[in-house]
């Protein structure tokens, strides 16, 4: 009995590393952003290494092929899919103007099976409660949905007022939890020194700085050990 | 790119373990059922005692490849083969010819599914 838990603890633990590679490989993307057959691939994958996880008498290397295999094929048709309009569409499908400068299209509706109750709820999903301040509507293929507002219910930008703004620059964590990260360093060509003595300037040392954060601009972000900010 | 370089090392990876697989599946297929065949010749000539010694080297080989066979085929097909193997033995043992003979045929279908697991064919496809 003991043998066996360790055989299944030790097949779990080879099935979790393969799976976390084979879904590295696939690429960043959330559930709801995945296209049609990249969703596939995740179910078949979670499916597939459920299989030798159930059945100890499965050799292991059945689902780590298996799950490859799917990788590859993945792979494979998304960079054929980069390079051919044609199969993208085919595999993927095409987004679809719903609400055309306020007025629903309701063929393209019915063509992508979804119901007033639906659209309305995608709407205000996107802050969107009139239909009538819509210019453009367009469902994507992840099933999201695109809203473009009419210009006069668009949100103020500070180039509609025509006000200069300071560029942003990004903070990267110099400090974190007492240790200098060295790699955001050298990404703002600064030394150590410099980071010791802004933490000295704000009458602190690096070891007990909880977080500080710097952009390119020297905006500083500063919580010590124990502050509550 | 580093997407499709990582595709291209593990379809050669994959590509080489089919490779390996198949020949080593197939030759052990071929050496256990030439065993196999072996022994029912002896048994079938009266032969006990040199059943008996081979129904033990091949248990003996047997058992030195169940592990490797293990990683390729179904691990219920592995146990059925070895029961069957370490019952050739005791059989000949006993001088029991009808149960040797059986065992024998039940040995060379499980060596066939055994085969069969890592060979591409319609009945393995669909």
């Amino acid at each position: 009995m003991v043998i066996f838990l360790l055989v299944t603890i030790i097949r779990t633990i080879i099935l979790y590393l393969f799976v976390t590679i084979a879904i590295r490989l696939m690429g960043k993307r959330q559930i709801g952003d995945m296209q049609p057959n990249e969703l596939v691939v995740t179910l078949l994958i979670s499916e597939i290494a459920a299989i030798p996880l159930q059945d100890a008498n499965q050799p292991i290397l059945n689902g780590i092929v298996a799950i490859f295999i799917l990788v590859i094929v993945e792979i494979i048709i998304s960079v054929l899919s980069m390079k051919y309009m044609p199969l993208h569409k085919l595999l993927s499908g095409k987004s679809v103007i719903l609400i055309k400068d306020g007025k629903i299209d309701q063929k393209a509706m019915k063509r992508v099976r979804l119901t007033i109750i639906d659209l309305v709820e995608l709407l205000r999903g996107q802050n969107v409660f009139d239909i009538s301040t819509v210019s453009f509507a367009i469902l994507e293929v992840n099933g999201n949905l695109s809203v473009i507002l009419k210009p006069e219910h668009r949100t103020v930008t500070p180039k509609d007022m025509k006000i200069k703004m300071k560029k942003d620059g990004l903070p990267l964590p110099v400090v974190s939890d007492g240790k200098i990260v060295n790699e955001s360093l050298r990404q703002l060509s600064l030394s150590e020194n410099t980071i010791r003595e802004l933490a000295s300037m704000r009458h602190t040392k690096c070891e007990d700085i909880f977080l500080m954060t710097l952009d390119q601009y020297g905006n500083c972000y500063l919580v010590t050990k124990g502050e509550e900010k | 790119m580093k997407r499709l370089i990582a595709a291209i090392v593990l379809i050669i990876t994959l590509a080489a373990l089919c490779t390996v697989s198949i020949i080593f599946v197939g030759n052990s297929y071929d050496d256990f059922s030439n065993d196999i065949e072996k022994c029912k010749i002896e048994i079938e000539n009266k032969n006990y005692d040199a059943a008996k010694k081979l129904s033990f080297d091949t248990a003996k080989s047997w058992r030195k490849k169940r592990g490797a066979l293990s990683v390729f085929i179904n691990h219920g097909t592995v146990e059925q083969i070895d029961e069957s193997i370490t019952q050739l033995a005791s059989f000949a043992n006993k001088e029991n010819e009808a149960h040797f003979l059986a065992e024998c045929e039940i040995i060379k279908l499980n060596l066939l599914e055994m085969k069969e697991y890592c060979s591409v064919s319609l009945h393995t496809l669909f």
